[in-house]
């Protein structure tokens, strides 16, 4: 038998998400860190003078937070309720900056849309480095128009209209194969059943593994993507729910179950 | 509803039009180009002549 009295938890290993269902949902490898937090209302039940008798307690709740070092796809698609769908036509918005010559430029990319009207807008770059005059898409070169040719990309201007080495601005729609997810306002965060492993290690420097179980995890859809010079986590945060838990092998009302295990325990093999 | 101004690129005159941020592929949108449905016509027309006569290669030493 184990002694599982005094643990020190020295990893936190993966959190493993599964559908209700018992699907998997997604597999976050790279925490940070979590935390499973644990509350319970407490009233005290008072007599004469105020002594506290007794308390009446109710209302326990876990709430399970925690930061992965990676944006996670799994868990985006929790979060904002919605699946990624695989596209071969995702549109995307596109700027080149390209620099004339011979009267002519090309397209990093092809610019899709409405035929004769790909560019969405096209600027000669000024001298002070801004966007300056305006060009627009047309049939055929003139003062102040330009054509433009999907098939090859390019980009033809009126005869010494832009001298050589004249920067301008290229605005674009691209069409491309694709992963979009789509955070719709109708649809919501999902349930998941949570998985927490970690490692602990006792006193006698003997070495267990730790798997938390939550049964039913109401995600929160309230979270921040933070985009900048630092490095850009996901964070999450999910309420355990009591109540039905649909084949998790926890009793029903169960906000977490704490399961210790040596890492060389033996397989039970009595069917 | 969201409108944007845009000029005939066959006749230039002001017109007002939705824009549409994800037209199916290979669709033309007159609105997109032209004020009324037979000068989109028109300038589809051109812009696939001139695209004709790009896609032609020169003969070598032509």
């Amino acid at each position: 038998m184990i002694n599982v009295a005094d643990l020190a938890i020295t990893s936190l290993d993966v959190i493993s998400a599964y559908n209700l269902d018992g699907t998997p949902a997604f597999v976050l490898d790279e925490l940070q860190d979590a935390t499973i937090s644990n509350t319970e209302e407490k009233e005290e039940v008072t007599g004469r003078g105020g002594r506290r008798l007794s308390s009446l307690k109710k209302n326990k709740g876990v709430t399970v937070s925690g930061t992965n070092g990676l944006v996670s796809a799994g868990l985006l698609e929790t979060q904002v309720g919605d699946d990624f769908v695989q596209a071969n036509d995702a549109a995307v918005k596109w700027i080149d900056y390209l620099t004339v010559k011979n009267n002519a430029a090309t397209t990093e990319w092809i610019a899709a849309g409405t035929a004769g009207a790909e560019i969405e807008a096209l600027y000669v770059r000024g001298a002070d480095g801004t966007a300056g005059t305006q060009m627009t898409q047309a049939s055929a070169v003139a003062s102040g128009k330009f054509t433009y040719n999907p098939t090859t990309k390019a980009l033809a201007f009126n005869e010494n209209e832009l001298e050589d080495g004249t920067e301008i601005i290229v605005y674009y729609t691209r069409k491309l194969a694709a992963h979009v997810l789509t955070n719709d306002s109708t649809n919501y965060s999902r349930k998941l059943r949570l998985y927490i492993d970690g490692s602990a290690e006792d006193k006698c420097g003997n070495i267990y593994h730790v798997q938390f179980l939550i049964p039913k995890a109401d995600f929160n859809g309230e979270f921040d993507l933070e985009l900048g010079d630092t490095q850009a986590v996901h964070s999450f945060e999910a309420e355990s729910l009591a109540g039905s838990v649909c084949g998790s092998g926890a009793a029903s009302g169960a906000l977490w179950t704490y399961t210790v295990f040596g890492v060389d325990a033996a397989d039970y093999t009595g069917g | 509803m969201f409108d944007v101004k845009r000029e005939c690129k066959v006749c230039g005159k002001i017109y007002y039009t939705c824009p549409a941020s994800s037209s199916p592929a290979k669709t033309f949108r007159w609105r997109d180009v032209a004020c009324c449905p037979e000068h989109g016509q028109i300038y589809l027309q051109q812009i696939m002549e001139s695209r004709k006569v790009d896609s032609v290669t020169p003969e070598p030493n032509a």
